[in-house]
């Protein structure tokens, strides 16, 4: 089943065209790694698919499990089943990560018509969720990134990933700024929320989370369109070639 | 702005016939008008603020009390009337106040029809105590607190001239918190506090505006030790109207104080907020910090921000921050992002950001923002 559609996307930021028709199409129980050279609009798409504002799409359509999401806000999105994760999480100071889960879990509560958790339940939640990810609960309590180490910030995104369960996850360069053993954790946890209903998409410039969750698609960003796509094969020949071959191809 | 006949002012002021306590000295306070004392509008102590409203309601005759509606002072609280604190009130009264600098305190000395003393002796068990509405126009409130006693204050005013005076003796400890809903009327307070050696004075002060409100605060360091710690937060919309003029005067070395403050304003409501550290030639050691930081959620909202430091020791520490600033689009992104709603996303980050400097749940209540969750 189709999740993500993307055709002939085209999108700019500040009058800047970035994206320069970009088609992929995502199913459910795919793993897509989406990597390329620096400024060659990954994160572009990432925040184009969530909804930011301050990105104007150009051109071409978005749909999520076949309904059209362009016009959408972004918390309309995120309650469709989106989820991005950034590459430099917010600093919240003075809003604890508890309250902004517990907001974050209740506003899609009410708009799939559900009741909201209890307290009680809810903190039970996103206690094990912690835990899955090593982080110790009395972190829950802190203020939202606030203070975070940069590994802490993200494990904190695929905590809240956890906790709103969406059915397609864009994860921008999570694997920056993590050392060896969290990016294992983190690795780990994804690997055991990606399933046969959900997917997947990890934005990535390096190989190395590759080795751990292994993509079953690689596709290749390079001056705001997809140059190559292939199989975990191809993230192997740009850990050795680098991207220059392709971008001048 | 309006003018001030400051004779006119002055003379209806020395013809008035106290009936409250005839026995007050009250010829320093004309003395001090006379001298030129009365505020001008568009000085630098009231540029934002026009003061001239204040002088119509000072001048008006208290109007009769009704205490049908106010409840009775705490039996702790002794009125100055009574003989038995009359040798405390003439040995304290504007011992704490600078006249010169707060002529509407002045004023309000010279006009003063309501006056309480809270007196906690060493060796008094800490306690607590209630301050509500009062009556009288014209308030003066002494609070006491001798060596090594402790006491909390909970001050609550919504319109009112009132003029709290402490005295913290060596070694004391005054928590005081003033809960000041939104009010429609001219509401001016004074506190002035004087700090003796190792006394501590605990300030959290929470406020929503007034149609014109004016919060003065004098803070003296008069000993090693002593240390002023001020906190306070406001949420102002519609169009009210907001002024806090904080002043901690060193002239002791060897002490601390920190102000930090937080204000959100929006809709046309204007805040304005002075913070001035002065720290005397000889008052060496000491350790002074400010901070106002502000939201504007609306482009009508006015903020008026000013760190103000007087030093003339060279040996101390010192800091100021101000910062006027809008929420944030990207942050907004991350909760939209998370499927929170823009109109959620700000009530919330509003609350984060006032809870830096709100400790307790009344004050919340007074600031609008939700009561903290205790079980999350």
């Amino acid at each position: 089943m189709k999740l993500l559609e993307i055709s002939d996307l085209s999108a700019s930021v500040d009058d800047q065209p970035i994206l320069r028709g970009i088609d992929l199409n995502i199913c459910a129980g795919e793993v897509h790694a989406i990597m390329g050279p620096n400024g060659s609009g990954k994160s572009t798409l990432a925040n184009v698919i969530a909804g930011r504002e301050d990105y104007r799409i150009d051109r071409g359509r978005i749909a999520l499990e076949g309904e059209e999401i362009t016009t959408l806000s972004p918390e309309e999105r995120a309650h469709r089943g989106l989820f991005l994760a950034f590459q430099y999480p917010i600093e919240i100071p003075g809003v604890s990560n508890m309250e902004f889960l517990k907001a974050a879990v209740d506003s899609h509560a009410r708009a799939a018509g559900e009741p909201e958790s209890t307290t009680v339940d809810f903190v039970k939640m996103a206690r094990s969720a912690a835990e899955q990810l090593g982080l110790n609960p009395e972190f829950l309590k802190r203020g939202v990134n606030d203070g975070f180490s940069g590994g802490e910030k993200k494990r904190n995104e695929i905590l809240q990933m956890l906790m709103l369960n969406p059915k397609v996850s864009i994860l921008d360069e999570t694997d920056s700024g993590l050392d060896i053993d969290a990016l294992r954790i983190v690795a780990n946890g994804i690997s055991a929320f990606a399933n046969t209903s959900n997917a997947v998409v990890l934005v990535t410039h390096y190989q190395r989370l590759l080795n751990h969750i292994e993509p079953d698609f690689v596709h290749v960003i390079a001056n705001g369109s997809i140059v190559r796509s292939g199989d975990h094969s191809l993230a192997l020949e740009l850990e050795e070639k680098g991207y220059s071959w392709l971008e001048n191809a | 702005m309006g003018l001030i006949d400051a004779a006119s002012v002055i003379e209806a002021l020395e013809a008035f016939e106290p009936q409250y306590l005839p026995w007050l000295d009250r010829r320093d306070a004309i003395a001090v008008l006379k001298d030129g004392a009365l505020p001008r509008p568009n000085s630098e102590a009231w540029k934002y603020t026009d003061p001239v409203p204040f002088f119509e309601f000072n001048n008006d005759s208290p109007d009769g009390h009704n205490t049908a509606t106010i409840p009775a002072a705490p039996s702790r609280l002794v009125g100055f009337e009574s003989d038995a604190v009359r040798t405390l009130v003439t040995s304290h009264i504007n011992q704490a106040v600078d006249q010169r600098r707060y002529p509407l305190a002045a004023i309000s000395y010279l006009k003063m029809d309501r006056g309480l003393v809270i007196h906690v002796k060493q060796g008094d068990a800490a306690e607590t105590i209630e301050l509500g509405e009062l009556d009288g126009h014209f308030q003066r409130i002494l609070v006491i607190v001798e060596t090594e006693a402790r006491l909390e204050l909970i001050e609550t005013t919504t319109g009112s001239n009132r003029v709290v005076e402490c005295f913290v003796a060596p070694g004391a400890e005054l928590r005081h918190r003033r809960l000041q809903a939104s009010g429609t009327g001219i509401d001016y307070n004074l506190v002035a506090i004087n700090i003796s050696e190792n006394g501590s004075y605990i300030f959290s002060q929470y406020s929503a505006g007034a149609h014109l409100r004016r919060n003065d605060i004098s803070v003296n360091i008069l000993g090693t030790g002593a240390n002023a710690e001020l906190t306070g937060a406001w949420q102002l919309n519609e169009a009210l109207h907001l002024d806090n003029q904080i002043s901690v005067n060193h002239l002791v070395g060897g002490g601390t104080s920190r102000q930090h403050f937080r204000g959100n304003v929006g809709d046309s409501a204007k805040s304005i907020f002075n913070g001035r550290i002065y720290i005397a030639a000889d008052a060496q050691k000491t350790n002074a910090t400010l901070t106002n930081r502000n939201l504007v959620t609306s482009p009508k909202a006015e903020v008026y921000t000013k760190p103000e430091l007087e030093i003339y020791a060279n040996d101390v520490i010192c800091s100021h921050g101000a910062t006027v600033g809008q929420l944030d689009a990207a942050v907004l992104f991350y909760f939209q992002s998370r499927g929170i709603g823009e109109d959620e996303a700000r009530a919330i980050l509003i609350k984060g950001f006032l809870n830096e400097v709100v400790a307790h749940d009344d004050g919340r209540a007074v600031l609008g923002i939700e009561v903290r969750n205790h079980e999350i």
